[in-house]
């Protein structure tokens, strides 16, 4: 690991009262690609925006590239691409127009690549923005964003909206930038093939609270799933410290478990299983459930039997 | 920065192009209609389109700017360019200011051209007419940056976004109420500045409050304290305004054909009573409703003589004294005007709206004909220079005949002497009433109607207070008596002066002198609406009018008098001061509720002190006010924006871990 590009310490954001974000330290280390996750709401686009200066913290701060977020100079922008969320661009504006714009503030543009990743989207330089499809707008968002050759990328929901095909297309563009320039990448996402198939290292935000920040394979390793069977009813659970979630299935209990250790296996003996077997778990399952709410639940059939 | 320009240019032209239209329409139907009239540029249908439409449309074209890349995505795109957001501001405000002078200037300009063309405004045109539609168009920008404004700030719209809009209307008032050029042009300056460091101070900082530089927050506190008190006053009016009896007495006095002078009161427009000075209704006139054609035939008649020096009109802008209308009735088909650079009236056909002729000392020459002559001196006074045919110039008095195209001197001063002022008496029923009064000098000449000389004198009075002189006939004794009373102005008090009748025989003697006093208003104390300003702004607001009322010697004595009924003046001061005292006390709680620096607390509670309600709103609507939690450490409610609670200094709980946490 190399110096940190963007380091933020107790970052906290309120909105009328509500925490957008808390008390958020983290760091991002040179050259890796970063994946920022969460649910809806979860304080991600906040976090961007804090980040870049487009918004005030509440309290905490932050650096990118060694500055304070809320001062970059003009110079430091011109390293660090961003793509806001939802691709936005001039749609009375032409591709090529689009280019001459966001050209003319820069000293550094690689016209080549911007052309390349058209060329990549099948996007033609005199297409209007606002004619162009949501896979071909985010791509154009992307040549723009990449042919300033950037130190830093931040990427707000890239993906998002995109057929499967364009988000092909826009995460191969991605990765052949991190390759060829060693630049460092921030993107949040919620689709987390996207994030297994490109991040070397991952923070998860729930609820506005930063709850992991990790390397992928550290983050596959904590999380495991623990299967339970029992001869008759499944008894209620007591205490397990890192469940994340436990589904009912008839006399099986599926529990999601984080961070365990010897205590939790004392614990799930207790139950008096006659069976407990681990199973192997996907990263793509082990977000979900590390994203999705804490709690017991039973499955959706055991519902349908009980009524029929 | 040119590529910002181009994006914002190209963004917005359609909106100044729907403008536009909308201006050129307004302007059309204006010029439509005022032309007929001989009215261009400076009618008040053509300055509507530029005093309300321009403004509009500044306003819209800062709104949507503003609004258009104020989408999330779409702001985070533009800020993020490496470009200082200083330099983007003025890349938008060149851009927008450009669309808005272009959708107000092509059309004026279109129309101050076709006016000036001959044959399509039925009177003279001069350059100067387009004046005060320029600084209308000015003052557009002021409503440019306001519009910035309430789309960038942060605040609710409910609230306080608005506010803004009001100060730039307040400084409309102001641009139309100033009559001077310059100051006019300085209220702009200032409002435009002001405006512009919020709007750049919003712009650059996201519209958030906190991390603005001093300027920027003293300009946005000065422009919204100006909408604060301007909503607060016109409330406080309305307010007091219901409270108040509508009733509306007036009198004054008149002068009967015998020489006394009666005193008439009305109530709400209507005569109801005539009594002499003592209080006795006069025996004809003791029971109402009074008939006033009786009243009409024992009053004298008399002649009306203003002595307005002639600067007093000149230099008002917005009334461009280049010509001045002298048309009347008898003549509809011609429409008359002196102007002052030709010095002789002008005559054009309502019709072909062509000049057909003029008239010169000498008499009248047709359009084609070159004058040779011209009226010297200046116009007497603006008001009353033609009544009947009568036209008075400084350097004499001439009567028109328009219908027979015939000039007469009627009266030439003495070499180094002005006519002031000259007006026929207003009764036309008797061949006596038939006279003219003329003031030349100090000294007052009556013709007979045949204006032949029948009588001068040289009455003795402060011609620099007293310039309001009514010359009435008499019956008893025969002859004459001058009225003459103060003209308002600003270094003389008008209601407390007396008024003065001196009689004169026909022969010009003097008989005999009458002081008059005023009337002096009754006054209660302060009104309801009055108190309620008070209210709104005390002492701040009442120090500020005391020190404005102490420049004018009737500023001092109407403010004396109003402290002359000590129980008023105590509850005013009373009320002033709880006022003052409760917003002093709700601004200095905020400000600690808030934790503010001792600094900012004193300020804020020094402004709810010498502005009342006013400060509180202003605090309340500047400030921005983080959330409060309960302090793990002392169990008071804190603030969630600083590291450390205020009050027991111990730091933020981080947020509760739930043993899900990964990190390495």
């Amino acid at each position: 690991m190399t110096d940190a590009v963007i380091q933020t310490d107790k970052l906290t954001k309120y909105y009328r009262g509500q925490p957008a974000v808390e008390d958020l330290s983290m760091s991002v280390p040179q050259g890796s690609v970063f994946g920022f996750l969460g649910r809806n709401g979860s304080g991600k686009t906040t976090t961007i925006r804090l980040l870049l200066g487009l918004t005030a913290p509440t309290r905490g701060g932050s650096t990118l590239l060694g500055h304070d977020s809320q001062h970059l100079p003009p110079q430091l922008r011109a390293q660090i691409g961003y793509m806001p969320e939802g691709h936005p661009a001039y749609g009375w504006m032409k591709a090529r127009e689009a280019e001459r714009f966001h050209k003319s503030f820069y000293t550094h543009w690689n016209g080549d690549l911007f052309h390349a990743v058209l060329e990549h989207f099948r996007i033609t330089p005199n297409t209007k923005a606002k004619h162009l499809s949501r896979g071909m707008r985010a791509g154009l968002c992307l040549a723009l964003t990449l042919a300033t050759e950037p130190k830093l990328l931040i990427l707000d929901d890239p993906a998002l909206g995109l057929d499967p095909v364009a988000r092909h297309s826009f995460l191969e563009s991605m990765v052949y930038v991190t390759r060829e320039h060693n630049c460092t990448i921030l993107f949040s996402s919620h689709l987390l093939s996207d994030v297994e198939r490109v991040a070397d290292r991952i923070a998860v935000l729930d609820h506005s609270v930063l709850r992991a920040c990790c390397s992928v394979e550290t983050f596959r390793q904590q999380v495991r799933q623990v299967v339970m069977r029992f001869d008759g009813e499944p008894p209620a659970l007591p205490a397990v410290p890192g469940l994340l979630t436990s589904l009912r299935m008839g006399n099986e209990l599926r529990l999601t478990l984080v961070n365990a250790n010897g205590e939790v296996d004392q614990a799930m003996k207790q139950v008096g299983a006659a069976s407990v077997e681990t199973v192997p778990i996907g990263l793509e399952e082990a977000f979900l459930a590390y994203l999705d709410d804490r709690g017991e639940r039973t499955s959706f059939f055991d519902h349908v039997g009980a009524k029929s | 920065m040119r590529a910002i320009i181009w994006k914002e240019l190209r963004e917005n032209v359609l909106w100044a192009l729907i403008g536009m239209v909308v201006v050129s329409l307004a302007m059309v139907y204006a010029l439509e209609l005022e032309s007929k009239q001989g009215q261009s540029l400076a009618s008040n249908r053509f300055l509507m389109a530029t005093m309300f439409l321009g403004p509009v449309l500044a306003a819209a074209i800062g709104f949507l700017q503003i609004t258009f890349d104020a989408r999330q995505g779409y702001w985070a795109l533009l800020v993020h360019r490496p470009i200082s957001r200083s330099r983007l501001f003025m890349g938008k405000v060149l851009a927008g200011l450009a669309l808005y002078f272009a959708a107000m200037l092509l059309p004026f300009t279109a129309s101050a051209i076709w006016s000036a063309m001959p044959g399509h405004i039925a009177g003279p045109f001069r350059w100067e007419v387009a004046l005060p539609g320029l600084v209308d168009i000015l003052t557009g920008v002021v409503y440019y940056f306001a519009g910035m404004i309430v789309a960038r700030r942060a605040a609710r719209w409910y609230g306080s976004r608005g506010l803004v809009l009001v100060t730039a209307i307040g400084c409309s008032g102001l641009v139309v109420g100033i009559p001077l050029l310059i100051g006019a042009l300085i209220a702009i300056a200032l409002a435009g500045a002001l405006l512009f460091l919020a709007a750049r101070g919003a712009f650059i900082h996201n519209g958030e409050y906190t991390p603005q530089p001093a300027p920027a927050k003293a300009s946005l506190g000065l422009v919204q304290l100006v909408g604060i008190m301007l909503v607060g006053g016109m409330l406080a009016a309305f307010a007091g305004s219901l409270a108040v009896t509508r009733d509306f007495r007036y009198k004054n006095y008149a002068v009967l054909r015998d020489g006394r002078v009666v005193v008439q009161q009305q109530l709400n427009g209507n005569l109801v009573s005539i009594h002499d000075r003592d209080g006795t209704p006069l025996p004809q006139f003791d029971k109402p409703p009074i008939d006033t054609d009786e009243l009409e035939k024992i009053k004298a008649p008399f002649a009306w003589l203003l002595l307005a020096p002639p600067e007093q009109f000149t230099g008002q802008y917005r009334r461009p004294a280049t010509a001045m209308s002298l048309h009347t009735y008898r003549d509809r088909a011609v429409y008359w005007y002196f102007t002052s650079d030709t010095g002789r009236v002008e005559g054009y056909d309502t019709v072909s709206r062509r000049l057909i002729g003029s008239f010169g000392p000498s008499g009248f020459v047709t359009a084609d004909q070159q004058p040779t002559d011209r009226f010297e001196g200046e116009l007497a006074n603006r008001w009353g220079s033609v009544i009947d045919g009568l036209f008075t110039m400084t350097s004499g008095v001439y009567r028109i005949d328009s219908l027979h195209r015939t000039v007469k001197p009627v009266f030439l001063p003495k070499p180094g002497e002005d006519v002031l002022a000259a007006a026929p008496f207003n009764s036309s029923q008797e061949r006596r009433s038939k006279r003219t009064a003329i003031v030349s000098g100090e000294t007052i000449h009556v013709l007979d109607h045949e204006d032949k000389p029948l009588m001068t004198f040289t009455p003795e009075y402060d011609a620099q207070i007293y310039s309001r002189l009514y010359l009435y006939l008499l019956d008893e004794p025969n002859g004459f008596g001058l009225w003459y009373e103060p003209l308002w102005r600003r270094d003389i008090n008008v209601f407390t002066l007396p008024r003065y009748l001196v009689t004169y025989g026909s022969d010009g003697q003097r008989l005999a002198a009458e002081e008059i006093p005023a009337f002096v208003r009754d006054y209660r104390g302060p009104s309801i609406a009055e108190g309620m300003l008070g209210l709104v702004f005390p002492p701040g607001a009442a120090v500020v009018a005391a020190s404005i009322s102490t420049f004018t010697v009737q500023g001092r004595a109407e403010f004396s008098r109003m402290y002359e009924n000590r129980a008023s003046t105590a509850s005013l001061v009373v009320s002033f001061l709880l006022s003052a005292v409760i917003s002093l006390v709700i601004n200095l709680r905020l400000a600690r509720r808030n934790a503010m620096a001792r600094s900012r607390r004193i300020m804020w509670a020094t402004l709810g002190l010498l502005l009342g309600p006013s400060g509180v709103l202003l605090m309340l609507c500047m400030q921005t006010w983080p959330a409060r939690l309960c302090c793990d450490g002392c169990g008071v409610a804190r603030l969630v924006s600083r590291l450390n609670c205020e009050h027991c200094g111990a730091a933020c709980a981080p947020p509760a871990p739930n043993g899900t946490e990964i990190f390495d």
